[in-house]
């Protein structure tokens, strides 16, 4: 760039989306990619041991969802007007009807497979198509609300949605193998899911970052120009090459699949926070990125921290419900430990 | 000798015939539209005008109660290369009120519609304030309002033209470079401007046929800018500054 252009007067429009929306993103993504996985496991057997985990790692990750999505809402008490439009155009206001449907798809499921379910088990097939049906749904409408942005470049392009898809599924597989692993249960496929996808992901970047070379690639611009994303992408990739090394090449051990799904996870929350944050970082009438601290954010850390402690809670009451004894003594869980 | 009586006599009649002077700001008044017709609003920003003041963005935010660090309404200002060396070029910036508005589609609440004077206004107790609209306008000309929590714009400062007065920012602008009107009226000022002159509009390849055109635009500022070191930067160096 050698335009000889200076602003001399310029302004700077505050980020519309919060670090609320990367929490949420990142855990409704870590769900649909869970509960994805768990409903491939049922297509066998629905009492696969795989299932019950991926399940528990869905439906954690699922409930605890919608609070960062209301959390970023500017005027969340407002939140009924959703259900009260019927703005049909909108991507976003098909997404107010999925992600209840999928959260509540988890819930019943959580319920079916439960002591107070069992006498119910003849729905739980119908249970997990609603809610494979609904995962579905939510990534496809997670991408598509942000792929239909013209206005934002790094959203608006083909690569985009797969990517953020593709990491949905390496963040829902990270967490079913830590849930399955901490519970001392099979974790499925999880990790292979975690290994192919880990690496299909960086592929799939580096083929971001090389397509817009040279033609200015809005990802490429923001992923060399942008100090804080290019230290996070370095991060990404790390994670990415991490979790596929670790899940594809070292033997199977509780300690690596903690330790690749750790990575997998973190992995997903930096891609988003370098496409939300970044993505919004870059404004529309001007080239050049907007001021915005990616890292000392005291906002973004007190998001951590509840995003965290809600989870915890959630953890908790799942553990209580999914993790149980039989009436008649039968301990369905007793190689398990409680997360 | 005139009287002093006179002297009043002749002051009152020239305030007059200033008041009426074809051109003026007043001759330019929204006419009440005969019934039935709906004007379509737009604006003309004759660049050649612009002095660059900012008073237009202080009327606006005066008018419209706008938050301290946000605008509604603001004069980019530009140091360009030019063949005499660095100069000048202003862009006022504002809601385009466009044809095929993105930020209308993507609400997921219907807050924000289109009325039928080609307005683009949003509906404040039924907005969310998701800020999808935020992101969808290509001409970064919405914002969530910290004060409200909700998103907001320029509206053609909808409350005074309803009134049969000029947005504020076309009543103060000192140069008359803003020149607002009814595009569908022929003889309005606002379609003689864009009739007669070369006219551009921002961004033409986002797709969403703007309603506000520039007369005189910079080819270099049509689209974004390619900016380099500048104000942002230094905001960017030294944050502490920052309001």
């Amino acid at each position: 760039m050698n335009s000889g252009i200076v602003d001399l007067i310029s302004f700077d429009q505050g980020f519309a989306w919060r670090h609320w929306a990367v929490w949420y993103f990142l855990l409704v993504g870590s769900a649909a990619g869970a509960s994805l996985i768990a409903f491939i496991a049922t297509l066998r057997d629905e009492d696969a041991p795989q299932v019950r985990p991926a399940l528990f790692a869905a439906a954690a990750a699922g409930i605890a969802a919608p609070f960062p999505l209301l959390a970023d809402l500017h005027q969340p008490a407002r939140f009924m007007h959703f259900y009260l439009s019927a703005a049909t155009d909108s991507i976003m206001w098909w997404g107010a009807w999925f992600l209840p449907a999928f959260v509540a798809g988890l819930a019943v499921l959580v319920i079916l497979y439960s002591p107070f379910g069992r006498r119910f088990m003849a729905f739980r097939t119908y249970a997990w198509y609603w809610t494979a049906a609904f995962a579905i749904a939510v990534l496809a409408y997670t991408a598509g609300e942000m792929t239909v942005v013209r206005a934002r470049p790094v959203w608006h392009d083909a690569l985009f949605p797969i990517l953020l898809t593709l990491s949905s599924f390496v963040s829902g597989a990270g967490i079913v193998a830590i849930v399955a692993t901490a519970r001392g249960e099979n974790p499925g496929i999880a990790p292979r899911v975690l290994g192919i996808g880990s690496l299909l992901f960086v592929v799939g970047v580096v083929a971001w970052i090389t397509a817009g070379w040279g033609n200015g690639g809005a990802f490429t611009e923001l992923a060399i120009r942008y100090n804080p994303v290019s230290l996070l992408l370095v991060m990404t990739g790390v994670c990415g090459i991490g979790g596929a090394v670790v899940t594809l090449a070292m033997p199977r051990a509780a300690i690596f699949n903690i330790l690749a799904g750790a990575l997998a996870v973190v992995g997903a929350l930096i891609f988003r926070w370098q496409l939300f944050m970044g993505g919004q970082a870059q404004p529309k009438t001007e080239t050049g990125f907007l001021p915005y601290s990616l890292f000392a954010n005291s906002d973004a850390l007190a998001g951590l921290i509840g995003t965290v402690g809600l989870l915890a809670v959630i953890v908790a009451v799942l553990s209580f419900i999914l993790i149980h004894k039989d009436e008649g003594g039968e301990d369905h869980t007793a190689s398990h430990t409680a997360l | 000798m005139k009287t002093r009586r006179e002297i009043l006599s002749l002051s009152a009649v020239a305030a007059l015939g200033l008041a009426i002077q074809p051109g003026s700001a007043a001759s330019a008044q929204p006419q009440t539209p005969p019934s039935g017709y709906t004007p379509r609003w737009g604006m003309a920003i004759d660049l050649r005008k612009c002095i660059g003041c900012q008073a237009c963005t202080v009327s606006c935010a005066m008018e419209n109660g706008v938050p301290t660090g946000a605008h509604r309404t603001v004069v980019s200002t530009y140091e360009v290369p030019t063949d005499n060396g660095p100069g000048q070029a202003v862009l006022p910036r504002l809601c385009n009120h466009c044809e095929n508005p993105a930020c209308i589609s993507v609400c997921p609440v219907d807050a924000t519609y289109q009325q039928t004077d080609g307005t683009v206004v949003i509906d404040a107790e039924q907005c969310v304030g998701c800020g999808y609209c935020v992101q969808a306008c290509p001409y970064d000309a919405r914002f969530i309002n910290k004060e409200t929590g909700i998103a907001d714009k320029c509206t053609f400062c909808v409350q005074r033209v309803g009134a049969g007065l000029l947005p504020a920012c076309v009543e103060t602008c000192v140069g008359g470079a803003r020149v607002f009107g009814d595009l569908k009226a022929k003889d309005s000022q606002v379609a003689l401007l864009i009739q007669n002159h070369k006219v551009d509009v921002l961004r033409p390849e986002m797709g969403t046929r703007p309603q506000v055109y520039y007369i005189g635009l910079d080819g270099r500022l049509q689209d974004r800018v390619e900016a380099e070191f500048g104000a942002r930067q230094l905001r960017d160096q030294n944050p502490q500054q920052e309001g």
